[in-house]
């Protein structure tokens, strides 16, 4: 087998296990045999392991939705880091440099703060509601962004990090603005939504969240060589009969859509979309048709482990997984940058 | 065919190019002369279309550029920068093969040969496993003219006149590969593969390579025709604003070279 074979073949074993670990831990713990027991009885095999209903709804009701999150969620940041990175040939960008999160962030915040005094934000549940603010706000902050990066109708792609960067301090200061407005049931709120959690998934929303990740997911994967070849430049690219323009377009909207949907149904998490594609660059080199299925895959393994930590460090509390992200990416982002240094100085 | 009708391009209200009238209809090999800030690498855009004039109207094969799509153009015309640094760590046989990424899947075959056949052309096996960023300056311009000539490949016996655009190509490249890109492309336009338009400042080598010369002075062409109509010393002597002449060693071969102080005290012996 090739060599990127057994990476492939690795990283899908190592999120099957994550994956199945990450039923089976937590306050209640239910041994591996009757994870798997109680996903065949749901659909309608009966096994004959004495599976209690406490652990029955533990692993189908709360913690599969969870670990179905933490894997869509961590491969769609991870997917949008590589591919935003290969547009703009930059390897320092993210979903939040371009104002994705903080957009979101924004919108949640006045979504939690204003929803008491307008009744009629709230559409479906408080839940849905709040995500539906928060991928609106991020789609909104993201077109702006990219309208001001706009030059004779081509995307700028220096302009678009310095219009991100200004976005994300100005959205950040609003956010800010409201923290010190809200009561401290609001506040509590908003510090935990910002931090990002996992804790809302449940069983309904799964599937809105797939759809929001893979589709999009797809059809960057489809542009993996397009990816490839702007790494040649944008001048190059076009001469070699590809359509920059539309190529960018379609990333910036497939990634607003990918982590439009992950913030707002978990909060902002960092790091994954930055850190993960470096890692992953330096098992399986810069060629997209690799990187971005690896990332994904690693994306999820990362957050699953992430989740994992964040459930069961300080039993029975939850620690917020942006921390836990936060904390497992710096060292890693930190080396980057060392790595780069060194390279460019040579 | 390459037909531009009054093709002109400035930005800010700064004319960069006054209008010029262009044609090419058979393979030939085309050299753009001029000192610098002529126009010349912005003549070479407008008619591979890397930018798009602000008047006048550029045609490949009778059909005008903006009814061709950017895919089926690349099919017939490949462009080399003067500069090139890449963002990725790729290595210079991913280089190679995103030329052909355009061509179907099913043409493997026919991919892997040709690139095999621009590899031992162009020497360039003991680069393929390399990175391309690690590579010298040299070897960067010779793995691009790898790239741009894998561009134009393509099956079958009968092909229209293709187009290879190259813009200062023997930037950084040694004596020896400045000459072997030129026999290449010579080759090139020889062999009937498609005509050659290259932007150099090497009046020697210009005069020992082209079939067709375009001298450009601020922004307009000076003249455009054969090498001997083009190249005399007086012109050149003007359009350089410096003092150039005409020398012919024992076998007939033509130099240019400048004249000085030095080189009058030689002559006088």
């Amino acid at each position: 087998m090739s060599r990127q074979g057994i990476i492939g073949l690795s990283l899908l074993v190592l999120l099957i296990v994550c994956f199945v670990v990450n039923l089976s831990v937590g306050n209640v713990n239910v041994p591996i045999s009757h994870v798997f027991g109680s996903l065949i009885e749901k659909i309608g095999i009966s096994t004959d392991l004495k599976i209690t209903d406490i652990e029955y709804h533990v692993v189908y009701n709360i913690r599969f939705p969870r670990a179905v999150y933490s894997c869509l969620i961590g491969a769609g940041l991870a997917v949008s880091g590589a591919a935003l990175q290969g547009i703009f040939r930059n390897p320092l960008v993210d979903s939040a440099l371009i104002g994705i999160s903080t957009g979101a962030s924004l919108f949640a915040s006045l979504f939690i703060l204003f929803n008491g005094l307008v009744p009629w934000l709230i559409i479906f549940n408080e839940g849905l509601s709040l995500s539906i603010v928060a991928f609106l706000g991020a789609s909104i902050v993201a077109f702006i962004v990219y309208r001001l990066s706009l030059s004779n109708g081509e995307i700028n792609s220096l302009t678009l990090i310095l219009a991100g960067i200004a976005l994300n301090a100005l959205t950040a200061s609003l956010t800010g603005l409201l923290t010190f407005f809200a009561t401290d049931d609001e506040l509590r709120d908003l510090t935990f939504w910002t931090l990002g959690s996992l804790g809302s998934a449940n069983n309904d929303s799964v599937l809105l969240l797939a759809v929001f990740t893979i589709v999009p997911m797809s059809i960057i994967f489809f542009q993996a060589k397009s990816l490839n070849v702007l790494a040649l430049g944008e001048s190059n690219a076009q001469y070699m009969g590809y359509k920059v323009k539309t190529i960018k377009l379609l990333v910036i909207i497939c990634s607003t859509c990918m982590v439009g949907a992950a913030v707002s149904m978990a909060g902002v998490i960092g790091f994954i979309g930055l850190v993960v594609p470096h890692i992953i660059r330096t098992v399986s080199g810069p060629n997209h048709k690799l990187l971005l299925p690896f990332s994904a895959f690693f994306g999820a393994i990362l957050l699953s482990c992430a989740d994992m930590i964040s459930r069961t460090i300080l039993p029975p509390t939850e620690v917020p997984i942006g921390i836990i992200t936060a904390l497992m990416g710096t060292p890693v982002f930190i080396a980057i940058i060392f790595k780069h240094k060194r390279k460019f100085s040579v | 065919m390459i037909e531009a009708e009054n093709i002109a391009f400035g930005v800010k209200g700064k004319q960069i190019l006054q209008p010029v009238n262009f044609k090419t209809d058979q393979e030939e090999f085309i050299v753009i002369l001029g000192p610098n800030g002529a126009g010349k690498s912005t003549l070479v855009k407008l008619l591979s279309n890397g930018l798009k004039p602000t008047s006048g109207r550029v045609s490949y094969y009778g059909k005008e550029l903006k009814e061709w799509t950017l895919d089926n153009l690349a099919k017939y015309r490949a462009y080399m920068h003067q500069e090139s640094m890449i963002a990725s760590s790729f290595t210079v046989r991913e280089v190679l093969e995103m030329a052909r990424y355009r061509y179907p899947e099913t043409k493997h075959f026919f991919n892997k040969s040709v690139i095999g056949k621009i590899v031992t052309e162009l020497n360039l096996e003991a680069l393929l496993d390399l990175e391309f960023n690690f590579l010298s300056g040299g070897e960067k311009q010779r793995v691009q003219f790898g790239r741009v000539l894998l561009q134009l490949e393509s099956e079958g016996e009968i092909q229209p006149v293709k187009y290879l655009f190259l813009d200062e190509p023997l930037n950084n490249l040694d004596v020896r590969y400045q000459i072997e890109l030129l026999k290449y492309a010579r080759k090139f336009v020889d062999d009937k593969r498609g005509s050659v338009i290259v932007v150099m400042h090497d009046i020697n080598l210009c005069y020992q390579y082209a079939d067709r010369v375009l001298l450009m002075q601020k922004g307009k062409v000076v003249m455009d025709g054969t090498v001997q109509e083009v190249m005399s010393p007086h012109l050149l002597s003007e359009t350089y604003q410096i003092e150039l002449e005409q020398i012919q060693s024992l076998d007939g071969e033509i130099f240019y070279r400048h004249i000085s102080y030095s080189s009058n005290l030689l002559d006088v012996q």
